[in-house]
C-alpha cells in the first residue's frame, strides 16, 4: 500500500510541476539562436572583437546567416550584449568552428579564449579551431555564392575526409591537450579567403601560446604521417634530381610509422621507419612501367624523394625547436621524473634522426 | 423427507419462463420443471418426453436421492429439467441445457497471418472442447469452481498433471476460492481480482482468446483458467517478456520470428520515449541533435505558439481521441474516420501552426508502435506510460526521463505474477530461457519448459532458487 | 511476499550489490582525484582492488561468526548495549552524511550538464522519492535494481572507443614515475572510489549461501574494479597531465568525444543515465541507514526511512554555512577508511571476548 502511495505521489508531483512552473522553464528551441561559428579579431586598442555567425532556418529568411560582432573583453559579456541585439538568446550548444585572426593568434590570446570555452559544459568537443589570414569578420560575413550556407561550407571544410588529411583538425580538446602537454606543440589549420572561396592553404605552428610560423600543407602531411595518421591524402611528387622521371601522383595511401628512440635524453637518437603503400595514379616520364626492373627503380626514386622531404621537414622543426609530431614522447616514456618543456626543447634540438622510407606501389590503375 | 412441489413453485414465483408441465404417463402424472429460455423444445422432447413415454427415462437421467431445495433450484437455473414423480416422491434431473450459443469464429483481437485461427467462444463447453481436441492426453486435469455470489459463474482450472507446478496450482485454487465478487461478465474481472498488485498499470496475467496460446501454455506447465460466458482465458503465471510473444513466432522461421519479436519488445520502449525525447531535446538539450536536423526543427517550430510540452500533449491526445472514436463507432464508419481524421487533422494542425510537422511524424510512429504488443492490455499500458514520461521530460528533460525509467524498471522488478517474479530475463532463472528470448532458436532447441512455470517435468534443468 | 523471509539474496544478488554500490559518483571524478600521480595512476584501481579484496576477508570472517546479525547488532553484542548504541549512532550519522555527499555531488553535476540554470530542489526531491521507493522494497529489490543498472550502463564502455582512438597508449609509460608523497595523496583521495563493499557486513545475514559469499563478493568487486580501471586507463591515454589535474569530471569529457551520426552529443545522455548507478549506491546506503535507525530505536518502522530521507534532503538543500557543508562532504570520506579498518578491530575483540563469556556461563 505504501508503495502505491509513493507511486501516486511521484506521479502527481510530476504532473503538477510539469505544467505549472512556466516562469522557470527554459526557452525552447525556437527562442534560441544557435551560434555555429565564432571568431576573434584583435581590436585597435588590443581588445577583442568577437564575431558570431548564426545560421537561420533555410526557408524563412532572406540571408542564410546572421552575423553579429562586438568589441568586448569578456566572452560571456559579449554574448549577453549580442543577445540583446538579436531577438533571440544566443547559445553556444551547437558551436562548430572557432576562428582566430592571425594577428590575434600571434598575440597569444588564443589559449585564454579556448580555456574559457573548454570550461563550458554546453559546448561539444567537435569544435574545430582555425586561423584566418586577415579579418575574421570578413570571412564570416562574406558572400559565398556557390555555397550559400556559410556555416555548412565552413563545417564541410573541416570535416576529415581522404583529401584533406594533411590538416590536423584541431578541436578544443586537442588544442588544450597539446597546449598543456609538455611534449607536443600545437598545429592549427590556416585559412585564406580568395575572392569567393575559402581554402586551407597552410598550417599554423604554435610555440607555447603564440603562433610563430606557418608551414606548407605538404610538410604538414608528413608530420601527420609521422604522428600516426593511417590514411594520407594524395601526394604529388616532382622529381628534380634525375632526367628520366618528371612527375608522379600517388593516391590511396596507407602509411604506418614506427619510431624507436635510444631512451637517452643526453644523446637523443631516433630511428623513424615510414612504411607507405600507395597506388600510382599518374606518371609523367620516360620509364616503361611494364618492365618490372624499371618499376622497381621508380619505386626507389620516389622513396628517395620522400625520405628527403621527411628529413627536410624534421630539420625545419629542429631549427624551430618545435615538436608537433611528438617525437620527444618516445623519450618521455622512458624518463623517470617530471618531463618539462625544456627537456622537449633540448631533445628536439639535439635530436639525431635516422629516417627510412619504405614505399610499395600496389598497382598502377587498370591500364597497362 | 421429500419436498412438495409447492415449495418449488413458491421459490420460482415471479419468473415467467419457469415452466411446470404436467405430463400423464401410464403410471403417473409427472411434472417437468425447467426454464423455457434455457431449454430448447426439441431437446426437451428428445431427452425427456420421449424417454418418459417409453419408460426409459431412468437410463438417461440422474436420480436426486436426497433432494434439497437449493440443489433443485441450482439444477433448474443451470438449464436442467427436473422431473417430479409425485407417487414415488422422486426427483429426476436431466441435463437439457440447450440455449443457443455462437459458433466457433476467427480470432479478432489476436489475429496472425499464419497458424490456426480459431478463437474461443463464450461457451465453456466449446472452449473446453477446443483445448481437449488439441491435447488428447489423460494428464490434462481440470477443477471446477462456481464463483460470483450472484451470478454463479462456472470456472474451470486446467493444468497438465505431469508438468504443472503444484504450488502454483494451490495458489490459483486458493485465489479463486477467496474471490468475493457479485458477478463476472468476463474472465478479465477475475484476472484483476487475482492480481497481487492491483494498482500496477501492467497486466499480471495473460489473457488470450486463442486456443493454441492456451495449449502451448499448458504444455509449458502453466495453469489455464476458463470461465463460462467469456471468450478470454487466463494464463498464469507469466513474465513481462512473454507479453510480447505472439504464437506466430513459433510458426515463422526462427530468424524472422526473432527479428519481429525484438521489434515488438524494443518498440514498447521506443513508443514511450519517442515524444518525450522530442520535448527534452527541444527544451533542454538542443546540442544533442545534428545541426541540420535542428535547423529544420527550428523552422517547423518557428510559428508554433505553445511550448513543446503542450504541443506534444495536444497531439498525443488527438491521437487518443481518434483511436477511441474509431473503436466506439460502427466498423464501417470507424475506418473512414480513422484515416480521414488522421490525415486531415494532422495536416491541418501543421498548416494552422499548432504543431510542428516533425512532431506529427513522431506521434504517428509512436502510435503505430504502441499497437505492436500482441497483448492488447499491454498496448494500452504503453500508451499510458508515455504520459508519465512526457511529463517527466517536460520537467527535467533527459534527467526526468531517466528517473521515470528507473521508476518503470523498479516497478517491473517488484511486480509478481502468481508470486513469481515478473522480469524473468533480468532475474536469472534458467539458462535455457535464453534460447527462447530475444532470439527464438530453431524449434529443435526449444525442449525445455520455461523457468517461470517452475514445471516438474524432467525435461527441464533445475530451477535457480529464487522465490 | 518474501519481505518476512530473512535469507533472500542469492549469488547474483551478492555480486551485483557489491558491484553497483561501488560504482557511484567516484568513477566520474576518479582520474581527477588520482591526478597527483600523473600518468602513472592508471594501475591504481587495480591496487585498490587488491586492498579491497584483502579488507573483505575480516568482514566476511566476522559475518560468518555472527551469521544472523548485522554489524549494528554485532556492536551491541560486543560492546554491550549502551556503548554499542553509541557506536551505531555515529555510524548512522556517517551514513547519512555519505548519502548526502553522493546526492549533492551528482545533482550538482546534473545541474551543470543537463539542467542548466535550473534550481535543483525538485530534481533532488524526485530523486530521493525514487530512492525511498526502491529501498521500501527491501534489500532484494535493491539487489535486483543493481542488476538492471548494470545491464543498462554496461554499454558506456563502448563509448570509450573514441577516447582510445584519440588517445596515446604511450602515456602509460613509465610505469612507476612518482614520488612517495604523490602516491600517498593519490591513494588518500582515491581510495574512496572502492567504498561501498563494506556494506556487505550489513546485508550479510540475508545472504543464502554465506560460505561462498567471499567468492561472490570478490567477483562483484573485480567487475567494478574493471569498470573503474577502464575509465581511468582511457583517461590517462586521452588527457594531458594538466587536464587530468584540472578537468573535474574526465568521464564527461570522454563522453563528449563520442560522435555518432544521429546523436551529436552523448555526454548528456551518459550523465543522466548515470542516475541508475547513483540510485543503486544511494539506495543501498539508505537501506543500511534505515536498519541502523531501526536497531537504535529497537523497532523496525517504515517511518525511519522517511525520516532519514528528509534529513538527507535538508543536509543537501539548505546551504547553511556552505563552507562547513563542503568541508563535511570532503572529510566524511576519510571516515570511510576507518570504516574499512573497523572490522579488523572487531575481529580482534571477538577473539578476545569469548573467553570472558565462557567464564560467565
Amino acid at each position: 500500500m505504501r508503495k502505491v502511495i509513493i507511486l501516486f505521489f511521484l506521479v502527481s508531483v510530476i504532473l503538477t510541476t510539469g505544467c505549472s512552473d512556466r516562469e522557470q522553464t527554459q526557452p525552447s528551441l525556437e527562442d534560441l539562436a544557435l551560434a555555429s561559428s565564432m571568431g576573434f579579431d584583435l581590436g585597435d586598442h588590443g581588445e577583442m572583437k568577437m564575431t558570431i555567425g548564426i545560421p537561420l532556418p533555410p526557408n524563412d529568411s532572406p540571408v542564410p546567416t546572421q552575423v553579429f560582432s562586438i568589441h568586448t573583453n569578456m566572452i560571456q559579456e559579449g554574448l549577453v550584449k549580442l543577445s540583446s541585439e538579436s531577438d533571440k538568446m544566443i547559445v553556444l550548444n551547437q558551436l562548430r568552428t572557432l576562428l582566430f585572426s592571425e594577428e590575434f593568434a600571434r598575440s597569444g590570446k588564443v589559449t585564454e579564449v579556448v580555456q574559457h570555452l573548454y570550461r563550458d559544459s554546453t559546448l561539444g568537443n567537435n569544435v574545430r579551431l582555425v586561423i584566418v589570414k586577415d579579418d575574421v569578420e570578413d570571412v564570416l560575413s562574406g558572400n559565398y555564392s556557390e555555397n550559400e550556407h556559410m556555416d555548412a561550407y565552413l563545417n564541410d571544410l573541416f570535416q576529415p575526409n581522404l583529401h584533406n588529411s594533411f590538416s590536423p583538425f584541431t578541436s578544443i580538446h586537442d588544442y588544450m591537450n597539446t597546449q598543456t602537454s609538455p611534449v607536443y606543440h600545437t598545429m592549427i589549420p590556416y585559412l585564406e579567403k580568395k575572392e569567393d572561396v575559402l581554402k586551407i592553404t597552410k598550417i599554423a605552428l604554435f610555440d607555447n601560446k603564440k603562433m610563430i610560423d606557418t608551414i606548407s600543407t605538404e610538410k604538414s602531411l608528413l608530420i601527420q604521417a609521422l604522428s600516426g595518421v593511417n590514411k594520407l591524402s594524395p601526394i604529388s611528387v616532382t622529381f628534380h634530381g634525375n632526367e628520366i622521371d618528371k612527375e608522379a601522383f600517388l593516391e590511396q595511401i596507407d602509411s604506418k610509422v614506427k619510431i624507436s628512440s635510444n631512451k637517452s635524453t643526453e644523446t637523443p637518437k631516433v630511428a623513424i621507419e615510414l612504411k607507405i603503400k600507395a597506388v600510382l595514379i599518374e606518371y609523367k616520364g620516360d620509364r616503361d612501367l611494364t618492365n618490372s626492373k624499371q618499376y622497381k627503380k621508380l619505386e626507389k626514386e620516389i622513396n628517395a624523394h620522400l625520405k628527403e622531404e621527411v628529413e627536410d621537414t624534421l630539420q625545419y622543426l629542429q631549427e624551430m625547436e618545435l615538436d608537433p609530431v611528438g617525437i620527444s614522447e618516445y623519450f618521455r616514456m622512458y624518463y623517470k621524473g617530471k618531463w618539462t618543456e625544456e627537456l622537449t626543447r633540448k631533445v628536439t634540438s639535439d635530436l639525431d634522426y635516422n629516417v627510412t622510407v619504405n614505399l610499395k606501389i600496389r598497382n598502377t590503375g587498370t591500364l597497362r | 423427507m421429500g419436498i412438495p412441489i409447492e415449495a418449488l413453485k413458491s421459490k420460482l414465483a415471479g419468473i415467467e419462463d419457469a415452466v411446470f408441465k404436467q405430463i400423464e404417463t401410464t403410471e403417473d402424472e409427472v411434472t417437468l420443471i425447467y426454464f423455457s429460455s434455457l431449454v430448447d423444445k426439441l431437446t426437451l422432447h428428445q431427452m425427456v418426453i420421449r424417454p418418459l413415454s417409453e419408460g426409459i427415462l431412468e437410463n438417461s437421467s440422474e436420480v436426486i436421492v436426497q433432494p434439497n431445495i437449493s440443489e433443485l433450484i441450482s439444477a433448474i437455473t443451470e438449464g436442467s429439467t427436473v422431473v417430479y414423480f409425485p407417487k414415488q416422491n422422486v426427483y429426476l434431473k436431466v441435463n437439457t441445457f440447450s440455449a443457443p450459443s455462437a459458433s466457433i469464429t476467427v480470432t479478432d483481437t489476436e489475429s496472425t497471418v499464419i497458424g490456426p485461427t480459431n478463437a474461443f467462444t463464450e461457451s465453456l463447453e466449446t472452449n473446453l472442447s477446443l483445448i481437449k481436441r488439441r491435447i488428447q492426453n489423460l494428464n490434462l486435469k481440470s477443477n471446477n469452481f462456481v464463483i460470483g455470489t450472484e451470478t454463479h459463474t462456472q470456472v474451470t482450472v486446467l493444468y497438465m498433471d505431469n508438468i504443472a507446478n503444484k504450488e502454483n496450482l494451490d495458489i490459483v485454487i486458493d485465489k479463486i476460492q477467496n474471490v468475493n465478487h457479485p458477478g463476472f461478465n468476463d474472465s478479465s474481472i477475475l484476472q484483476k481480482l487475482m492480481d497481487n498488485h492491483p494498482f500496477s498499470p501492467f497486466p499480471q496475467y495473460h489473457e488470450t482468446d486463442r486456443p493454441d496460446n492456451a495449449v502451448s501454455a499448458l504444455l509449458d506447465g502453466r495453469i489455464v483458467i476458463l470461465m463460462n460466458n467469456s471468450n478470454g482465458v487466463i494464463i498464469c503465471p507469466i513474465s513481462f517478456f512473454e507479453l510480447f510473444i505472439s504464437p506466430e513466432d513459433y510458426y515463422n522461421r526462427w530468424m524472422t520470428a526473432s527479428l519481429l519479436r525484438s521489434i515488438r519488445f524494443f518498440g514498447f520502449f521506443l513508443t514511450i520515449i519517442m515524444t518525450p525525447t522530442y520535448i527534452s531535446v527541444l527544451t533542454y538539450h538542443p546540442e544533442m541533435l545534428p545541426f541540420d536536423v535542428l535547423l529544420n526543427l527550428q523552422e517547423s517550430r518557428e510559428k508554433v505558439p505553445f511550448s513543446p510540452l503542450i504541443e506534444v500533449l495536444f497531439m498525443e491526445l488527438v491521437i487518443e481521441i481518434l483511436r477511441e472514436a474509431g473503436s466506439r463507432m460502427p466498423t464501417k464508419i470507424g475506418q473512414t474516420i480513422g484515416i480521414v481524421g488522421g490525415i486531415v487533422i494532422g495536416t491541418a494542425a501543421v498548416e494552422a501552426h499548432l504543431v510542428s510537422n516533425t512532431l506529427i511524424v513522431l506521434v504517428a510512429i509512436s502510435a503505430l508502435l504502441s499497437f505492436l504488443p500482441p497483448n492488447f492490455i499491454m498496448s494500452n499500458t504503453s500508451r499510458f506510460m508515455r504520459y508519465i514520461f512526457i511529463f517527466a521530460a517536460g520537467m527535467f528533460g533527459l534527467f526526468g526521463q531517466m528517473i521515470a525509467f528507473a521508476w518503470l524498471f523498479h516497478h517491473l522488478l517488484t511486480l509478481t505474477s502468481l508470486n513469481t517474479a515478473y522480469m524473468t530475463p533480468i532475474i536469472p532463472r534458467k539458462s535455457s530461457d535464453l534460447l527462447d528470448s530475444f532470439v527464438r532458436m530453431p524449434a529443435k532447441f526449444l525442449k525445455h519448459t520455461s523457468g517461470i512455470a517452475k514445471a516438474q517435468s524432467k525435461k527441464s534443468p533445475p530451477v535457480e532458487k529464487e522465490e | 511476499m518474501d519481505m518476512n523471509k530473512v535469507k533472500t539474496l542469492n549469488r547474483y544478488h551478492v555480486i551485483f550489490l557489491i558491484q553497483n554500490v561501488i560504482v557511484g559518483t567516484s568513477v566520474l571524478s576518479l582520474p581527477n582525484r588520482l591526478s597527483s600521480m600523473g600518468y602513472s595512476q592508471w594501475w591504481m584501481p587495480l591496487l585498490f582492488g587488491i586492498v579491497a579484496n584483502l579488507l573483505l576477508i575480516p568482514i566476511i570472517w566476522l559475518g560468518l561468526q555472527y551469521k544472523n546479525d548485522t554489524l549494528f547488532v554485532i556492536h551491541e553484542k560486543l560492546f554491550g548495549k549502551w556503548i554499542g548504541k553509541l557506536i551505531n549512532i555515529m555510524l548512522l550519522l556517517y551514513f547519512i552524511v555519505i548519502i548526502a555527499a553522493v546526492c549533492s555531488s551528482y545533482i550538482e553535476l546534473v545541474q551543470v550538464v543537463a539542467l542548466i540554470n535550473r534550481k535543483i530542489t525538485i530534481p533532488l526531491l524526485i530523486f530521493l522519492c525514487m530512492v525511498v521507493y526502491i529501498v521500501s522494497g527491501g534489500i532484494k529489490s535493491i539487489a535486483r535494481f543493481c542488476m538492471i543498472s548494470f545491464l543498462l550502463t554496461l554499454w558506456f564502455l563502448y563509448f570509450l572507443k573514441w577516447g582510445v582512438m584519440d588517445g596515446n597508449i604511450s602515456h602509460t609509460l613509465p610505469l612507476f614515475n612518482f614520488t612517495k608523497e604523490e602516491f600517498f595523496t593519490a591513494s588518500k583521495k582515491g581510495l574512496m572510489a572502492i567504498g561501498g563493499f563494506e556494506l556487505i557486513s550489513f546485508y550479510f545475514p540475508h545472504i543464502i549461501n554465506q560460505k561462498k559469499a567471499f567468492k561472490h563478493a570478490s567477483i562483484g568487486l573485480w567487475i567494478s574494479i574493471g569498470f573503474t580501471f577502464c575509465f581511468s586507463l582511457v583517461s590517462v591515454m586521452f588527457f594531458s597531465q594538466w587536464q587530468l589535474k584540472n578537468v573535474l569530471y574526465p568521464v564527461l569529457n570522454l563522453f563528449k568525444e563520442v560522435e555518432l551520426s544521429f546523436l551529436e552529443r552523448i555526454d548528456v545522455l551518459g550523465i543522466t543515465m548515470w542516475v541508475f548507478l547513483i540510485l543503486s549506491t544511494v539506495a543501498a546506503y539508505l537501506w543500511v541507514a534505515k536498519k541502523g535507525l531501526d536497531s537504535i530505536r529497537s523497532t523496525p518502522k517504515k517511518i525511519h526511512l522517511y525520516i532519514i530521507a528528509a534529513v538527507v534532503f535538508v543536509l543537501v538543500e539548505f546551504p547553511y554555512m556552505e563552507e562547513f557543508q563542503q568541508l563535511m562532504f570532503e572529510r566524511v570520506f576519510y571516515l570511510m577508511y576507518a570504516m574499512f579498518l573497523w572490522p579488523i578491530l572487531l575481529c580482534f575483540i571477538h577473539i578476545l571476548k569469548p573467553k570472558k563469556s565462557e567464564g560467565g556461563e
